[in-house]
């Protein structure tokens, strides 16, 4: 028996869900868990997971759409009645404007600068969520999605409520007046955020109410990530991939767990890294014949560079690798028709 | 094939449906054709690649990226659908007032209002009932008030200032109504906020009805008359509205409470815009016709009379059901 089978299959296996699990419903459920992913299966049913954001990195979001927001609207305010005056100024030194005109041109304006405040407190979110496919210019700056719980864009009436639901997140609303003594004239109250803080931590998604009612969830989007392999600058390592026997195949546990450790040794010391790569790479060091004093993490390394820079490419199960390629590049792509 | 000869291959059509999904994410307008064309290939391309990742043996960084990207550019082929304005006759003049019309909650929302508001006015108008209430609900120094203002009012108030407070009532009772709904998602604090409303109403209308109130008396009738059926339905539509909601999730009905809930609310927001355009038209009769002072009462009567039948025709006329058990041939 090979000794790098030494991972019973279960092992390998969570190992690999762990990592990039691909099907299968505990998939989900084992990954939430950890690493606050979601699963979604599209109608062309392929499943993708969206990792979900948590509610310190929306509150950016929120900050920057309150400034937005509000500063935005009494910026615009203010714009308008600074024209307004300068206006009104030079046609009452030409024409002369009576107190009723006035009168009535400052009621009108008021009155719709109100009605524009409670516009833009209840349906801000509500507008933008829906004209811009679940995206606040905060949601959009810290790089956040508002998404259906079934992984669909959200529709009008969804943004609505949980925007309506917002209310009761910034629950409770403390009173300055309540922390500086009664005689304090301060009217302003600070929302503290309880409610929502506690709702999200009590659910797997951090759905706060809103999000609850309104079936929705959010989701980091535009966090860079890179499709490349790793490149290892140590020229030593395709020297001892050279050693690794030319027959040998690694089982497809087997090649995710090398992958995952390449990728995941940048955040460990040598030390801890080495102590995690022996494990599996003196039994197989000893099988190739290669001498026992070699870092078992250079070994890892070169194993990584072996099995995805220079391995050709093995027998899959569903056929030829040729056919594969082939059935997943449509033919306009590989014909290329430029745009 | 090398698996790195695989990603080398690829990640030209990789990159460019990630550039495509950001021009596209930016958009305010239609897009041509041709990109998204090109673009839903490059999606089917992802979505195999991603399908295929374990065939192909692809280490878990790309298969991350990939989930990103068939991530990213599906959220943008399944975009929002707006606001579909096709449905809304339908829905406003057909689906919403069938739904309040058959509503268990608004009638119990309806009830508890007027019960309370009746009870506050009866306790406040007999001072020997409950001697002191309507002190205690509104306060001495509101009371006086209250009295003082209406005592001058019966001025000519003109079209300024008609537009302003129009605009002050909405802000106000729009927002007042809108956090009866939210809050009546715990049920308890939100039947608070309705019968603290209702109880205040009340005080203040037994007590601006007592015979010494003089012309104070008789001004406030003319100044709440017109608007009156317009306001309090409205506050009763949005606290039925969330009490729907909030009795949804404690009472599931059979479906799990989630999903109950998510239900109830997708049914409930038309019966809450509802009452925001009542808020609306309310202020509007708020701030034009009932500060005219020189305007007969039976003229607001008339106001009141005719939107009481309006809300009539809309809740019973258009609301009574086709069939019963009808008006859910499509559901919402």
């Amino acid at each position: 028996m090979p000794s790098h089978r030494k991972f019973s299959a279960t092992e390998t296996d969570s190992m690999v869900r762990g990592v990039g699990g691909l099907n299968g419903p505990q998939t989900q459920d084992q990954k939430g868990a950890i690493d606050t992913m979601m699963m979604v299966k599209t109608p062309e049913n392929i499943s993708f997971q969206y990792e979900i954001s948590g509610p310190f990195y929306r509150f950016n979001a929120y900050i920057v759409d309150l400034i937005f927001a509000f500063g935005g609207y009494f910026t615009v305010v203010a714009l308008f009645y600074f024209i307004l005056l300068i206006v009104v100024g030079l046609v009452n030194q030409s024409l002369g404007i009576s107190a009723a005109f006035f009168q009535l041109f400052a009621g009108i304006t008021f009155g719709l600068v109100l009605v524009g405040f409670f516009l833009v407190y209840w349906f801000y979110g509500a507008y933008m969520e829906t004209r811009f496919n679940g995206q606040t210019l905060g949601k959009r700056l810290c790089g956040i999605r508002v998404i259906s719980v079934d992984g669909h864009a959200i529709d009008g009436v969804q943004a609505t409520l949980r925007n309506f639901f917002r209310f009761l997140d910034i629950m409770p609303i403390v009173p300055l007046q309540m922390l500086l003594g009664s005689d304090s004239q301060v009217l302003f109250a600070i929302p503290t955020f309880l409610i929502g803080l506690v709702v999200m931590s009590l659910n797997r998604k951090f759905q706060r109410v809103g999000d609850l009612v309104a079936g929705t969830v959010v989701i980091f989007e535009e966090k860079k990530y890179r499709p490349d392999l790793i490149e290892f600058d140590d020229e030593r390592v395709p020297n001892l991939a050279d050693l690794i026997p030319a027959d040998f195949v690694a089982s497809r546990g087997l090649t995710q767990v090398v992958a995952e450790f390449a990728e995941k040794r940048k955040y460990l010391g040598p030390q801890r890294s080495a102590d995690i790569a022996k494990h599996l790479a003196v039994p197989l060091m000893e099988r190739f014949g290669i001498p026992a004093d070699t870092d078992p993490d250079l070994f890892m390394c070169s194993l990584y560079h072996r099995l995805f820079v220079t391995r050709e490419g093995d027998e899959s199960p569903m056929g030829t690798e040729k056919e594969l390629v082939k059935a997943s590049v449509p033919e306009e792509l590989e014909t290329g028709s430029e745009l | 094939m090398k698996v790195a000869e695989l990603i080398k291959r690829r990640s030209p059509f990789w990159k460019e449906l990630e550039e495509l999904s950001i021009q596209m994410g930016g958009r305010l307008s239609k897009v041509d054709p041709a990109y998204v064309s090109r673009f839903t290939t490059l999606y089917r391309a992802a979505c195999a690649d991603l399908a295929l990742a374990e065939s192909y043996q692809l280490p878990p960084q790309t298969v991350e990226y990939l989930h990103r990207l068939v991530g990213r550019a599906h959220n943008q082929l399944y975009r929002s659908q707006g606001y579909q304005f096709k449905g809304w006759a339908k829905r406003i003049f057909s689906d919403t007032p069938r739904l309040i019309f058959n509503d268990p909650c608004i009638q119990i929302a309806t009830v508890l209002f007027w019960g309370l508001f009746l009870l506050a006015a009866y306790l406040s108008y007999h001072t020997t009932v409950w001697p002191g209430f309507s002190e205690a609900v509104v306060g001495v120094d509101g009371l006086d008030q209250l009295r003082g203002s209406y005592n001058q009012f019966g001025g000519n108030r003109g079209v300024g200032s008609g537009a302003f407070m129009m605009g002050y009532y909405i802000q106000n009772n729009a927002t007042i109504g809108l956090q009866c709904f939210v809050m009546m998602l715990l049920v308890i604090p939100g039947v608070v906020v309705l019968s603290y409303n209702a109880i205040y109403l009340g005080a203040v209308f037994g007590f601006m009805f007592r015979p010494d109130s003089g012309a104070a008396s008789e001004n406030f009738q003319n100044f709440v008359t017109a608007h009156g059926p317009f306001e309090l339905t409205a506050i009763i539509l949005a606290a039925g509205a969330g009490l729907k909601i909030g009795l949804s999730w404690m009472m599931s009905d059979g479906l799990n409470r989630k999903d109950s809930l998510l239900k109830t609310a997708r049914e409930s927001l038309p019966i809450v815009m509802c009452a925001v355009v009542l808020f609306v038209l309310a202020a509007m009769i708020e701030g034009f016709v009932s500060p005219l002072g020189d305007f007969p009462w039976w003229g607001k009567g008339t106001v009141a009379v005719g939107s009481s039948c309006l809300l009539m025709i809309y809740f019973v006329v258009l609301g009574y059901p086709a069939a019963w058990p009808g008006g859910e041939e499509d559901g919402f």
